[in-house]
């Protein structure tokens, strides 16, 4: 185990860590700090406080609470991307909707979050201005999270209830871990896929079709080469 | 026999690569908005509403956000605090303060010892508004490594209690079975398990007593 290399340059003096038990670094993420009622987190504030803390993903619920997540790793940020990158291009040549990366959204219940990746249709779009760099008040359409190393199962799962409780249509947690996409729709209970090569959004567009096959692990190297 | 400290429940252990990628993920810092400044009265509000995680401030307007005391990194602060108390009680000089007291330090931090003694001389600087966060410096600080501190920047923090004032400062880590004995202008002196340790720069008769502190040797060791 080469732990000392996780610890950044120490200062003074230089000694190897030992690793831990797993028990005492179960995922603290989402971390969330409750804020005083008095401080009111508004968006400016709220996304002043992200870029002022880059390594750190941070979104707001309804009562008073940040919400502090590890941004993905490199391998999870690929998988956001060759999925983001495919419904972009769906929508730019279905010329219906767009695709906001990065964007925040203030849901009915109060909660601003950001989601992996997430479509917006023209309807929705209409009741914001293009040109706000704020927090858009709408809920997307089809929302996309994809699971990263350090994301616990259950707080990502809860995510996903909200997302279509609050108005998306359709709503896939992509699992590489565990090799499964789990489909949410409103008042439905999710369903799960193993490890699906290619996945269409049926409620969004019936030619809304995303290929998941190099988001998967690599199986056996024998099984891929010919 | 003490096996590890699981500071929450295990409700789903998580993977591998989850705890590969933060190992230790504590103190976590978070920049808040320059025009946030923090008063006292908001700071220990923010202490009480996070219930069972450590804030600190620093003073570039950073929070830094703790995990909680282990139940076995609290039976090891309780112990030196208690032998602490002990001798300053039988001395009748000075104070000593738990983890939960807040220091704001001439730099602007707000910081928490795990354990502190203030002599008498600096107690007496504190003034009537101080009520709440003392400003001053601990005289001897000792801080107690958790399962979940990184070490890194935990040793920043032991170069900061002495930059800001004290005497002297050790850092006791039960992982490593050493202390690192922190003085002004000096490199840190690591100790290998040492079975007590006297705070000579503070008092000559202030002997802590660590034996219990260190992981029990299995029995064949005798």
């Amino acid at each position: 185990m080469a732990d000392s290399t996780t610890l950044q340059a120490p200062t003074k003096p230089v000694h190897v860590v030992k690793p831990r038990a797993a028990s005492s670094a179960d995922s603290p993420y989402p971390l969330r700090l409750q804020l005083p009622p008095d401080w009111e987190v508004t968006d400016d504030l709220l996304l002043e406080l992200g870029s002022l803390n880059e390594e750190w993903y941070i979104e707001a619920d309804a009562d008073g609470g940040l919400l502090i997540m590890a941004p993905p790793g490199p391998s999870s940020g690929s998988r956001e991307l060759r999925i983001g990158a495919q419904l972009l291009n769906w929508s730019d040549a279905a010329k219906r909707g767009g695709t906001f990366p990065s964007a925040m959204f203030r849901l009915p219940n109060g909660w601003r979050r950001a989601p992996d990746a997430a479509w917006i249709s023209d309807e929705r779009l209409s009741r914001i201005s293009p040109d706000d760099e704020g927090v858009w008040a709408v809920c997307p359409d089809f929302v996309v999270e994809v699971r990263s190393a350090s994301d616990r199962l259950s707080p990502v799962q809860e995510k996903m209830e909200m997302w279509v409780s609050q108005g998306a249509r359709l709503g896939w947690l992509v699992d590489p871990r565990e090799e499964t996409v789990w489909v949410y729709r409103p008042d439905q209970e999710p369903e799960r896929l193993e490890r699906p090569e290619s996945l269409t959004a049926t409620e969004i567009a019936e030619d809304l079709t995303i290929d998941l096959s190099k988001v998967w692990p690599q199986r056996d190297q024998a099984e891929s080469t010919t | 026999m003490v096996t590890a400290e699981s500071p929450r429940p295990a409700v789903e252990l998580p993977a591998r690569e989850a705890w590969e990628l933060a190992p230790d993920a504590f103190p976590l810092r978070l920049q808040l908005p320059p025009d946030w400044e923090l008063t006292d009265e908001q700071f220990l509000e923010l202490g009480a509403l996070n219930e069972g995680w450590r804030i600190e401030t620093d003073a570039a307007g950073g929070l830094l956000i703790m995990s909680p005391t282990g139940p076995l990194s609290s039976v090891q602060g309780v112990r030196i605090l208690a032998q602490t108390l002990a001798w300053s009680d039988a001395g009748g000089s000075g104070v000593v303060c738990e983890s939960s007291a807040t220091f704001m330090l001439p730099n602007g931090e707000r910081r928490m010892p795990d354990a502190a003694w203030i002599s008498d001389e600096r107690l007496e600087t504190i003034s009537d508004d101080d009520l709440i966060i003392w400003r001053l410096c601990p005289d001897f600080v000792v801080e107690v490594r958790a399962a979940s501190d990184r070490l890194g920047p935990l040793q920043e923090k032991m170069e900061m209690w002495l930059s800001q004032g004290a005497r002297l400062a050790w850092l006791v880590d039960p992982h490593e079975e050493s202390v690192w004995v922190y003085l002004p202008d000096q490199e840190p002196e690591r100790l290998e398990r040492p079975e007590s340790l006297t705070a000579t720069e503070i008092a000559d008769d202030l002997t802590i007593d660590l034996s219990r502190i260190w992981p029990q040797s299995e029995p064949e060791h005798g």
